[in-house]
Order: C-alpha cells, then sequence, then structure tokens
C-alpha cells in the first residue's frame, strides 16, 4: 500500500508545541512501520492460547441453581452483572430470546418466569446505591474481583 | 485470592484520585483462579454510566483491558490508548466473541479456507497458498462494534455495556475477496456472500455466527481477507488466522477466524442476518422507544464519529491560558473531510487540524485549542464531517439495539484559578 509522507500541517500556529509532543509522543508508542506500509508477511505460525473460563456462579436457592445450569454454559456471569436496571418484562425477554434463539435449555415459560424474577432481583440489587460511596466501591471491587 | 481489606482498598482510592483526579480506580491486586489459567484483575475503572465498574484484565497476547465478560470474552480498549497512538496496537485492541467455543489453537498446516454454494467449481486454500500465491494488499481501516458506546444510551438497553472503545485502527494486511472469488468462479445468479467462522455455540441449537454482504459488495475490491494487522500475524482473539476486513462497515461482518465462504443464490435468511444486529430504517438509526411500526434491516456502513482524546470529562483546566485539545476522528464509509472544534457547547466552531491521511477508512488525527476566559464548566464538543457532508449528529440516536451511536461526545471540563497556578 501506498502511504503519503506527506508533512503534518496543522491550520493553527499556537498549537505547534503541542504538535511536536505529539508527534514525539506517538512516535514512541507506535510501532516503527505505523508510519509506512508494512512489510509483507512470508508465513504464519500456528498459535494456541489458554483462556479463563470465568467460572462464578449464582447463589441463593433454586433460581440460582437454574440459572447456573442453563446460563452458564454458554456465558459466563459478568454478562448478567454489567447490565444496566432492567424491568422485569426486559429480563423475560432477554431470557426468552435465549431460549427460542439461542437454544437455553429452559423447559418452559414457568422456568422463563422464575428466572426473569430472579434476575431482575440481583440485577435491582446491582443497581442500589450504598449509602456510603467509598465503602460501596470496595463491596462492588469485591464482587466484580471474582471473575465476571 | 487476596481480599483487600476496605482500608487498604480506600486508601489505594485516595492516593489514586489524588494523581489522577478525574479517574476512580479502584485499587487492589487480585488474581482469580480460572480453568487453566490465572485471570490477572489489578485494578477497576468506572464507566461513565450507571453500574459502570469494570476489572482491568489482561487476556492472552493482551495488554490490561477494560473486562465486560470473561466468555466469551468481551474487552474494551481504554481511550487514553487513542490517544497515544492513530492505530491501536495489536494487544490494544479490543476484542468481542459471540459464541463461547473458540479456536484458541489453529494449526496453520491444516487449516482451510473453504470457498462452496453457487460457485462453478468449489475450492479450498491452505494458509501458504493465501499468501504466496496473491499479491498482498494493505489498507488502513477501523473496526468498531456495532454496539460501540451502548453503554451510554439513554434509555439505557440490553447487552454489551461498551464506552466507546469497542474499536481500534489497523493495517490490515492479505488477498482482496473478489480474487480468491475468481478461483472458485461465481455462477451467474449469485445474490449474496455467507462468511463463517471456526467458533461455534455451545447448545445444539445456537446458531452458528455467519455474516453475508451483498455479492456486488464482495467483489467490489474492498472486502479483504486479512492475516495481516500492523504487520503481525492476527493475535488469535482478533481472529487468528484470518479475518474479514470489510472497509468502512460495522465490525459484525469482519467475520473472526474465517474458514468458510459460501456465495449464496437466495437472500441470507439465518438468525445473524435476520434476527440479530436490525436496526431501525431511519436516519442515523434513531427511533422512539416502543415505536412499533419501525422497519428493522440489518446494519451496514458506519457513520463518521470523533473524540477528545487528551482532556476526560472533569478535568481541571487553567483560566486565561491557551489549551491543547486533540483527539481523532473518522469518516464512517467515507473518508473524513474535516473534524470542526467547539469550547462553549456548540455555539461557535472553529476547523481543527488534521495529522496525516492514512486513507479514507483509516482514524485521522485532529488537534485545536481553546482558552477558558472565565472560571467554570466548558464544554468542549468536537464534530466530525465526511467527504460526502454527512456531519455527526448533535443528539444521540436511540434504538433498542443501542446500535450505531455516532453523535458528538461532549466532554465537559472545569477552569479554574487554581489550576493555572
Amino acid at each position: 500500500m501506498r502511504v503519503r509522507t506527506a508533512r503534518i500541517t496543522f491550520a493553527c500556529a499556537a498549537v505547534a508545541g503541542a504538535l511536536t509532543i505529539l508527534v514525539v509522543a506517538s512516535r514512541r508508542f507506535t510501532p516503527a512501520f505505523a508510519h509506512g506500509a508494512s512489510r509483507s508477511i512470508a508465513k504464519l505460525r500456528s498459535q494456541t492460547i489458554d483462556l479463563p473460563f470465568g467460572d462464578r456462579q449464582f447463589r441463593g436457592g433454586k433460581w440460582a441453581e437454574v440459572a447456573n445450569g442453563r446460563c452458564l454454559v454458554c456465558h459466563s456471569r459478568g454478562m448478567i452483572d454489567i447490565q444496566p436496571q432492567m424491568p422485569l418484562a426486559a429480563w423475560k425477554a432477554e431470557i426468552r430470546k435465549m431460549r427460542l434463539a439461542y437454544g437455553a435449555a429452559l423447559g418452559d415459560e414457568d422456568e422463563v418466569d422464575g428466572l426473569a424474577q430472579f434476575m431482575y432481583e440481583l440485577n435491582h440489587a446491582n443497581h442500589s446505591p450504598p449509602a456510603d460511596p467509598a465503602r460501596g466501591a470496595a463491596l462492588e471491587g469485591g464482587r466484580l474481583k471474582s471473575d465476571p | 485470592m487476596s481480599e483487600p481489606t476496605m482500608n487498604a482498598l480506600s486508601e489505594t482510592l485516595l492516593a489514586r484520585r489524588a494523581l489522577l483526579k478525574t479517574i476512580a480506580i479502584l485499587g487492589g491486586a487480585t488474581a482469580v483462579a480460572a480453568y487453566g489459567m490465572t485471570l490477572e484483575a489489578a485494578q477497576y475503572v468506572m464507566m461513565p454510566f450507571a453500574n459502570g465498574q469494570r476489572c482491568l484484565a489482561r487476556f492472552p497476547q493482551k495488554r490490561e483491558l477494560i473486562l465486560l465478560r470473561t466468555r466469551a470474552p468481551l474487552l474494551e480498549t481504554p481511550m487514553e490508548l487513542f490517544d497515544q497512538s492513530v492505530f491501536t496496537p495489536n494487544d490494544a485492541f479490543y476484542v468481542r466473541w459471540h459464541l463461547p467455543v473458540l479456536p484458541t489453537s489453529v494449526d496453520v498446516e491444516s487449516f482451510r479456507l473453504r470457498i462452496d454454494g453457487h460457485v462453478r467449481k468449489p475450492v479450498e486454500f491452505t494458509l501458504k497458498e493465501i499468501l504466496n500465491d496473491f499479491a498482498p494488499t494493505e489498507l488502513a481501516a477501523v473496526n468498531q462494534c456495532s454496539g460501540n458506546g451502548r453503554g451510554f444510551f439513554q434509555p439505557r438497553v440490553a447487552g454489551g455495556q461498551w464506552g466507546n472503545g469497542a474499536m481500534g485502527n489497523a493495517r490490515w494486511m492479505g488477498v482482496p475477496l473478489r480474487k480468491l472469488l475468481e478461483k472458485a468462479g461465481v455462477k451467474s445468479g449469485a445474490v449474496q456472500v455467507r462468511f463463517g467462522g471456526l467458533d461455534s455455540g455451545a447448545m445444539p441449537k445456537t446458531p452458528p455466527f455467519a455474516k453475508s454482504l451483498d455479492i456486488s459488495h464482495a467483489i467490489d475490491g474492498t472486502v479483504i481477507v486479512a492475516y495481516g494487522m500492523n504487520g503481525e500475524q492476527l493475535p488469535v482473539l482478533n481472529g487468528f488466522p484470518l479475518r474479514l476486513v470489510v472497509p468502512g462497515w460495522y465490525a459484525t461482518y469482519w467475520v473472526k477466524a474465517l474458514n468458510h465462504i459460501e456465495v449464496l443464490d437466495a437472500p441470507d435468511n439465518g438468525y445473524w442476518m435476520k434476527k440479530a444486529y436490525l436496526i431501525p430504517n431511519t436516519p442515523d438509526a434513531d427511533m422512539r422507544p416502543g415505536d412499533e411500526s419501525v422497519e428493522m434491516v440489518p446494519i451496514g456502513p458506519m457513520k463518521p464519529r470523533s473524540f477528545v482524546t487528551n482532556l476526560r470529562a472533569g478535568a481541571s483546566v487553567p483560566v486565561g491560558q491557551r489549551i491543547a485539545v486533540r483527539g481523532i476522528a473518522f469518516g464512517g464509509d467515507n473518508g473524513l473531510a474535516k473534524v470542526l472544534f467547539s469550547s462553549d457547547g456548540g455555539t461557535s466552531w472553529k476547523e481543527a487540524g488534521l495529522g496525516q491521511d492514512f486513507g479514507r477508512f483509516s482514524f485521522r488525527r485532529w488537534e485545536s485549542s481553546f482558552v477558558a476566559k472565565e472560571p467554570g464548566t466548558h464544554v468542549l464538543i468536537a464534530r466530525a464531517v465526511n467527504s460526502h457532508g454527512v456531519a455527526q449528529p448533535m443528539r444521540p440516536n436511540w434504538n433498542p439495539g443501542g446500535f450505531m451511536r455516532a453523535a458528538v461526545e461532549p466532554v465537559e471540563v472545569r477552569a479554574s484559578q487554581e489550576a493555572a497556578s
């Protein structure tokens, strides 16, 4: 690929000093080839990586067990913990989508309803503002720390 | 796993606040045991929306990124990275997988890319053939998740709660898709081309991830089957060994670990084209919440966007001094024509200076400056305009999928005499 090497020109003379810093910074942080075309790649090397599973479970009764068995087969718990505050109907719609579109092993609508209520309550607790922000931050950290 | 005490956390918090002022990082080193490896989650960051606490975590071949979900991985690039370089380093590039069974081990000798379907002769390519039998082409292009910025939607919507870091810019090296399709010989009557990868679901009924482009788009010469990213082979988490590159289009089409190309003689009716990644067929993919009458269509090309990268919301700036403001911008599916900058919330604008042009699909740096004449809040806004004259909207869009956010991203800074001293 042909890459233009024209000088960077800026309309505003007043920022010339900042520009110098910008260019120096970008040179420092980007690989040498970043300002010209890359060298060609002659061959690829096989790669293997080891990924974390994300095994944190739900706790608290029957529906926690259902969630552990049905939801966490396909995704880790973080997907649920990061959700914004949502009404019960929205949780039902999400769980129904998991059952119908993604093939989650949820038996019937009763199971969808029970799980939706469980997720709704968990979601509500996630969004309840802590009385003391510093304490809340620490608690949130403690909660999230165990592998979303 | 060591559990930092409350006091230790508070002290770390206060110390970091004193240093950084604008970012809440809740400290405490931790290592979480997981299957087969240890996930290092050293720090926490706060995204600027409700329930925005996130770990920073280091995944294989990646530096510390913002962790949304461990499996399948969702990893976001911190905005600071975009201030450092117009190209996003491979180890800082965001990660987004749909399905839990990933190709974590790829053998370059046995890997094959298959082209079949509505073709004269189905064909399989080895990686050696793809690297050696075709002239390489290279293109700088932004890869952006369709849901980038979903966390900012109001009202909030379900899905991956990204800030604006589900994007990156790289030089992609590979073979034009058109050249590969020529080897198989597309038959007349071809309508679309479907792309599939090595990933799969954990449940038998989960639809395999596959996306399709119209045949005219697939053979127009812009689409690349890439094996190089910023001069290196791709990280596994970004789609090694081959990834479809669809310049100017959202990343949902940039199929990772691409191993199957199928030419179709009828439109793709699969889940990932007909049900997922749908946007309202309206300007800026904008609609009213609850409006059932809107036609929904597959997402497609990107819109222009721009970001301030050297000042964060809440930053303190001195009164009466000239302050440099800089960032990145891109034109969406077309070149960036200009970036406008306002330091008074959009009342007045001036044209920003632009950095080196790496082509119409790349990030481009912009630079401007302002003087805060009065103490108090000043709202900084960058606004990108592309070469078709499309400017970023001033108000954010809304749709139920949380897709295609492209409005301006105002940054409120505080000017004070103290900051000047």
